[in-house]
């Protein structure tokens, strides 16, 4: 969620930038930019103050593109793409294929067991059984953990990776002289990855969605929100995938999906650090110049259709009450996404803040309450969320009926303008501190770069925020805030039978 | 439009490429260890500037031109370690209110539009050992965000109403602090390791919170908050002259000393269990932890601090540690893995190790975190584990220096602990030195798997196997502790008969009038708030003493009655009729005063204590019944009414004591009626009552108190 924060702080922190009259032609300089053949972008921003170096590989691929069946897929990837290749993670890799290639064809006949109308469970068990042995024997060829063991003793922090319904993003920062480290093992696991323990790793991300989602009850909540705003638009599925997809995902499935996605055409990487230019483009054309080009990934074409009324679901759980709502709000690309962080700020930040003041603070309802534009992502029209939990003695019921009067006053009166300018205040400073991280503004540029088509975009219109008016936010509230956009979830507690 | 052409361009380009060029291109292919890389640049470390202020604020500045913001953050001596065992939370709780409290010139209110107007960010908290305070700001407004600091500090208002809403928050978060097993998980473990009354274990519960006073606030402040308690570290574009000079000028007068009160002891837990189990059955997953209490090693030594940390390194910490790659690599078990020795300063933290696991496999990966630890304890680490683990130290060491504000705050940390300054050679000097010798030596002394407690939280049906196989198992109540109930003193022969006294003497006085009464007829309008939503009712009582009772309710156009007959009673509401619990009838009968100011019947009083409220001395007297629930009445000692009355409440999420105050009184009869009355649960208003008639020994229709359904 936090990665559609990053565009959308970089717009108004140059907006603001050059509002205030902040000079950022210096934090221009040192963004450089080129493109190898085949079509992989490079996006560097130098910094040489201290000898380190962060890296992100973009890629323009996530959950939204997915298929039924194969749901989870971009995650279950991004965990793949840290087992090795065929020299890193293995002591015998022609061995170790002759394995893996067994092994696919068991999975193959489970999956053509499992799915017929009458599975046969003696033959299930049989090809289980058949399966465990050939990971036994896998495992004899595997050096765990060596494509992260290599990165670490070579001083590598913030190794991870993070998949989201619009991108699949890879991090790690290095001592600035272990670039070449980084091309050789980045470049080597997006042309020559090898799907290792890869039924080991299914159990892993199945913990991983037990514990986010099924054990967590505003993890429920959310993956139940989403199915129900969305009718059509792959933005409804939760992205870890549900359990029937993630068990039902093979190696076949995932090579196929590596090809057609990992491409140059479908990446951008962006450095930030001690690096320069020219060294930087030596090495990115040495190693990753074998990236096949691919094709340009398309947009998802399906448009979630105008909602036609509002949609509830109320879940019960052994849990303390919670309430989310969410208004169906557009893309990044669209001149109203902007504005949505200013009714953010008036809304929810800070303590003078209108839902804050109101419900946290006069009527002593609610233990919090946030909100955010672009869930489950901003890549295409998502949904703008408010979020709260009821305080005891205080109901769900109450905090509606509160945030729906809250909004019909902004409709009906709009915000002052003392309000409007304590907003952009507060993203001015929220946001020069937040440009601070290089590896932030960073993430800012990639994004501009993937979502908007260039990562100047991101210095063009950003005199926008400070355009917004009280009317504005006034005509957003009422085009957007209205119910029958809207649907409301519910978390009510389950009384525990005596 | 240009950005799209041009990447078609690029397609058709990188296809002809690589259909021709490619191979010519890549350049030929290097293995890993063929890449040389070169010495690390070297880099200036950033000067810290040190002052302090007349008054003993210590100042500790890097200047930093990169933006125009200022960066504050400060430590005050103090925090959760010195909270009372019965007011735990004690710390936290003042350090917000100092934030939201408002100040000698500012309401709270107006200084929350202060802060959030200028684009300010302020936030005080407290941690283990010291309270931090934390201010950004943009250099243009420094002066403006320590002017509003110092007045929180100097002058802070410690508003009433601000501790309410600091405690209505800690109140919420305690009733939602079993939704999240991680944290129940922590929670327990710690709990079992340091004990509960322990700051270590920091369980805060409702009475705590409902046990802090503004005195103990206010107490606890002037303890801690003081400046020569604070050690101040700033990163800026300002020179240190222009923040000295600032702060002199708002923190100049301020004269207070800090006393710090002597750091707690932990004390050993002895369990004659090894298993803890917490049920919660909605989990499909165990959230466990093992480990025990560690050692208070001084770790400012570095070389037993190096031997720790690359311990930790290579058995649990990170993704490539033994835990991680038995656990979730290889088994496929969790997603996550974690813990190690701690190494804390001032008192001994724990070892342990937690995860989580489908249900089905807790016991296996137990047994294999177990296995793990047994292997440390015998077997060297191979020199390439022992190798890798140091070199990650080593090569990674740069990003301890990689911003300002982090090399301030490791610094201030350091001055804080007296940990030495020359730190960064010292310690890579000592993770140099380490050896598989003192990996061994160090699980063998900081691992004892015999003293290790496991506490698991889960299903305990879909656990495959037997906990017990692990040991003894002991299970573990997580449930809330409710709120505070009222503390009653136990009951003395003096305090007995001094109780019955007073009652006598308003059965004999002022309340005389009710031995003549036979029937009692009331109408009143009151006003409930539940839920923050204010519902007028109209209410018409009728009583036919002793036993029957009718009571009829409009509530927004629905009537609702509720008749008591003898032993029993119904509710009807919308044609619809539900018997009334036999509870229900015995408390409006104890909250009845003609029952409690005419007959003796089986009310026990007890004398509490004198006390003042609002300038009225009043003697406060319990009343139990036979089920031990109580009333509390406040006598006015001059007018002998009785003025307010205390019970617990029981209306609809609203749980606390609620507390009626009455007015208006007006004599029928010969009786004093209040004819005004106001009810508050935990200082809120939740009902409003004005009557406007009472008829005493009206005559009254006896079939309204007919059980059976009217046609």
């Amino acid at each position: 969620m936090k990665k559609c924060l990053y565009f959308f702080v970089f717009l108004v922190i140059f907006s603001l930038l050059v509002s205030a009259g902040y000079d950022f032609s210096n934090i221009k300089e040192k963004i450089s930019t080129f493109t190898l053949v085949n079509g992989l972008k490079f996006i560097l921003l130098e910094d040489h103050s201290v000898p380190i170096v962060s890296f992100v590989t973009y890629v323009n691929v996530g959950g939204s593109d997915e298929r039924i069946g194969i749901y989870g897929i971009s995650h279950f990837l991004e965990h793949m793409a840290f087992k090795g290749t065929s020299e890193i993670g293995t002591t015998d890799f022609k061995k170790e294929k002759k394995i893996l290639t067994k092994m696919d064809a068991v999975f193959d006949k489970i999956l053509a067991e499992r799915d017929s109308l009458n599975p046969d469970e003696e033959k299930l068990k049989k090809y289980n059984e058949e399966l465990e042995k050939l990971k036994e024997e896998a495992a004899r060829y595997v050096d765990p953990n060596d494509f992260d063991s290599i990165l670490k003793r070579h001083g590598a922090v913030g190794i991870n990776a993070g998949t989201s319904k619009d991108a699949t993003m890879y991090f790690l920062s290095l001592p600035s002289n272990k670039i070449e480290l980084w091309a050789y093992l980045e470049s080597s696991r997006f042309t020559d990855p090898v799907f290792r323990e890869f039924f080991k790793e299914r159990g892993v991300i199945k913990e991983e969605r037990r514990t986010r989602t099924e054990n967590n009850p505003f993890g429920k909540l959310f993956e139940e929100l989403l199915s129900l705003a969305f009718k059509d638009h792959p933005y409804r599925v939760n992205g870890i995938g549900p359990m029937s997809n993630i068990e039902h995902i093979s190696r076949k499935d995932m090579t196929a999906y590596f090809r057609a996605n990992y491409t140059a055409e479908n990446m951008v990487i962006g450095v930030t650090g001690d690096v320069y230019p020219q060294q930087l483009k030596k090495l990115a054309r040495d190693y990753f110049s074998k990236i096949p080009a691919g094709r340009k990934k398309p947009r998802v074409f399906t448009v979630e259709p105008k909602q036609l009324g509002e949609k509830t679901i109320t879940i019960f759980e052994d849990s303390q009450p919670a309430l989310a709502l969410v208004y169906h709000c557009p893309s990044v690309l669209h001149e109203d996404f902007v504005k949505f962080s200013l009714l953010d700020n008036i809304l929810t930040a800070g303590r003078s803040s209108r839902l804050n003041k109101k419900m946290v603070i006069t009527d002593k309802s609610a233990l919090g309450v946030i909100s955010l534009a672009g869930i489950p992502g901003d890549k295409y029209p998502g949904l703008y969320l408010i979020f709260t939990l009821p305080n005891m003695e205080h109901t769900n019921k109450e905090l509606l009926r509160v945030i729906d009067e809250e909004i019909e006053k902004i409709q009906n009166e709009s915000v002052s303008e003392d309000e409007l300018k304590s907003a952009k205040t507060r993203i001015k400073a929220g946001i020069l501190s937040g440009m601070k991280s290089n590896r932030g503004l960073l993430m800012g540029l990639l994004n501009a770069e993937v979502k908007s088509g260039s990562w100047e975009k991101a210095f063009d219109d950003l005199n926008e925020i400070e355009k917004v008016t009280t009317e504005d936010i006034r005509e957003l509230v009422k085009q957007y805030l209205n119910k029958d956009n809207r649907s409301i979830a519910r978390l009510e507690k389950k009384e525990v039978k005596k | 439009m240009k950005q799209v052409s041009l990447s078609k361009y690029f397609i058709v380009a990188a296809v002809l490429v690589s259909l021709s060029f490619s191979p010519g291109f890549a350049a030929k292919k290097k293995r890993l260890d063929q890449i040389k890389f070169p010495e690390l640049n070297t880099f200036d470390l950033p000067e810290i500037k040190k002052t302090q202020t007349g008054n003993g604020i210590k100042l500790r500045l890097i200047k930093d031109e990169k933006l125009p913001l200022v960066d504050l953050k400060i430590l005050i001596r103090g925090g959760d370690a010195y909270d009372p065992t019965a007011k735990a939370g004690l710390a936290v709780v003042t350090a917000q209110l100092l934030r939201i409290g408002g100040t000698r010139d500012l309401q709270p209110d107006q200084l929350d539009q202060r802060i959030d107007a200028n684009g300010i960010s302020i936030n005080i908290g407290s941690n283990i050992d010291f309270f931090t305070i934390s201010l950004s700001c943009l250099q243009e407004n420094f002066s403006e965000a320590v002017s509003i600091l110092s007045q929180m500090l100097l002058y802070p208002a410690f508003d009433k109403e601000k501790l309410e809403e600091i405690k209505t928050q800690f109140n919420s978060a305690i009733s939602r602090r079993n939704d999240d097993p991680g944290s129940i998980n922590n929670r327990e473990f710690n709990t079992l390791i340091y004990g509960k009354d322990s700051p270590f274990a920091a369980v805060i519960e409702y009475k705590h919170i409902d046990n802090i006073t503004m005195a103990d606030i206010v107490g606890f402040y002037k303890r801690f908050f003081a400046p020569d308690n604070m050690l101040t570290g700033i990163v800026s574009p300002l020179e240190m002259a222009e923040v000295k000079e600032v702060f002199e000028k708002h923190f100049g007068s301020w004269t207070n000393t800090a006393r710090i009160p002597p750091y707690p002891v932990v004390k050993q837990q002895m369990h004659d269990f090894k298993v803890g189990f917490a049920e919660k059955s909605n989990l499909n997953q165990s959230y466990l932890s093992i480990g025990h209490l560690g050692m208070q090693e001084d770790i400012r030594d570095f070389k037993e601090k190096a031997k720790i940390m690359v311990f930790n390194s290579i058995f649990s910490a990170g993704f490539s540690s033994r835990l991680m790659s038995r656990v979730r690599v290889k088994m496929g078990l969790t997603y996550r893995i974690g813990g190690g020795i701690d190494t804390e300063i001032l008192y001994p933290g724990s070892t342990s190790f937690s995860t989580f696991t489908k249900s089905e496999s807790t016991m296996d990966a137990v047994k294999a975190i177990f296995d793990e630890i047994n292997i440390i304890r015998k077997e060297k680490v191979a020199e390439k584990e022992l190798k890798d683990a140091k070199d990650y130290f080593l090569n990674s060491f740069v990003f301890r220096f990689s911003s300002p504000e982090q090399i301030l705050s490791n610094a201030l940390t350091s001055e804080f602990y007296g940990i030495a300054e020359d730190f960064r050679k010292n310690l890579v000097e000592s993770i140099k030195a380490v050896t598989a010798a003192d990996i061994l030596e160090t699980a063998d002394k900081y691992l004892q798997p015999d003293k290790m407690i496991v506490f698991i939280l889960g299903k305990e049906e879909d656990i495959r196997g037997n906990l017990s196989d692990l040991g003894k198992v002991k299970k573990i109540d997580i449930s809330i502790p409710p709120p505070a109930q009222e503390k009653i003193p136990a009951p003395t022969g003096e305090n007995l008969a001094k109780g019955r006294r007073i009652i006598n003497t308003l059965i004999k006085g002022s309340y005389r009038g009710y031995k003549q009464v036979k029937s009692l007829e009331v109408l009143a309008d009151t006003k409930m708030t539940i839920s923050g939503r204010t519902l007028p009712v109209g209410v018409k009582s009728i009583s036919l003493y002793p036993d029957k009772y009718y009571n009829e309710m409009s509530v927004m156009g629905m009537k609702v009655e509720v008749i008591v007959n003898g032993d029993k009673g119904v509710m009807r509401q919308m044609g619809r009729e539900r018997p009334l619990p036999q509870e229900d009838i015995a408390e409006n009968r104890f909250g009845d005063l003609f029952f409690i100011l005419n007959t003796e019947g089986s009310t026990e009083y007890q004398y509490l204590k004198e006390t003042e409220i609002d300038g009225n001395i009043y003697e406060v007297i319990y009343l139990f019944d036979a089920k031990k629930n109580w009333l509390k009445l406040f006598v006015n000692k001059k007018t002998g009414l009785i003025e307010i009355e205390e019970k617990m409440s029981k209306l609809p999420g609203i749980s606390g004591i609620a507390r009626e105050v009455k007015s208006d009184f007006r004599t029928v009869a010969g009786i004093p009626f209040a004819y005004k009355s106001k009810t508050y649960v935990k200082g809120k208003k939740v009902g409003e009552t004005t009557i406007k008639r009472i008829k005493v020994n009206p005559p009254v229709d006896a079939s309204i108190f007919h059980l059976e359904k009217k046609e």
